[in-house]
């Protein structure tokens, strides 16, 4: 037999960067996200300087132990409920879920690279610049100074 | 191995989160198995200190 979940107010702010709220039951949830964090002081977009081959963590192999032991699971369901009367959620990213309800398997996976730039310039003028947004496209030649 | 479990009652009132990030899971409910990994990576190089050129060269 299987337990229900009740849940009387459910409620989220922001949901981003493939996750997923699920009310209800599944199967198999397997998701995976990378992430390549750029950092500057200005606003500055190549689009095109982020080939994930580059950095080692986007291809090295995450240590998941397998699912390889047998286990003899009983359960007796003397309540088979579960019941929240409120969630509050402010956020999800990158590659969560919520579920309200049962699931066989979860499988999860992230990989994250954050990256700063600075510039000397600004550090000697002690960051007091005007923001700038500059957006180079991979056609583009020219490259802001 | 043996695992023999009895549900009885489970009754929350009030769950508030800020934030759930990067491969992780909130579950009212039941599964049989989880697996999660994560990585996370900013090596000393991952600093640049030099005018705005792309830190990745093309071609």
């Amino acid at each position: 037999m299987q337990r229900n979940s009740f849940v009387d107010t459910l409620r989220v702010k922001t949901v981003i960067f493939g996750s997923n709220v699920i009310v209800g039951d599944s199967e198999r949830i397997q998701m995976s996200a990378t992430v390549l964090a750029i950092q500057r002081q200005q606003e500055l977009y190549y689009g095109f300087e982020a080939p994930f081959q580059t950095f080692p963590i986007f291809s090295l192999a995450v240590p998941i132990p397998p699912v390889t032991e047998q286990i003899r699971f009983q359960v007796y369901q003397e309540n088979p409920v579960i019941k929240v009367s409120n969630v509050d959620i402010i956020g999800m990213s990158t590659s969560t879920v919520m579920q309200i309800g049962s699931t066989k398997s979860i499988a999860l996976e992230s990989r994250v690279h954050h990256t700063r730039q600075l510039d000397p310039n600004i550090l000697k003028l002690g960051g007091r610049v005007p923001p700038r947004t500059v957006a180079v496209s991979e056609e583009s030649s020219v490259m802001p100074d | 191995m043996e695992l023999n479990v009895t549900n009885r009652e489970i009754c929350v009132d009030y769950v508030q989160i800020i934030g759930i990030s990067s491969a992780s899971v909130f579950l009212i409910g039941d599964t049989e198995t989880i697996q999660q990994g994560a990585a996370f990576d900013t090596p000393p190089e991952s600093l640049i200190i030099s005018p705005y050129v792309p830190f990745v060269p093309r071609g």
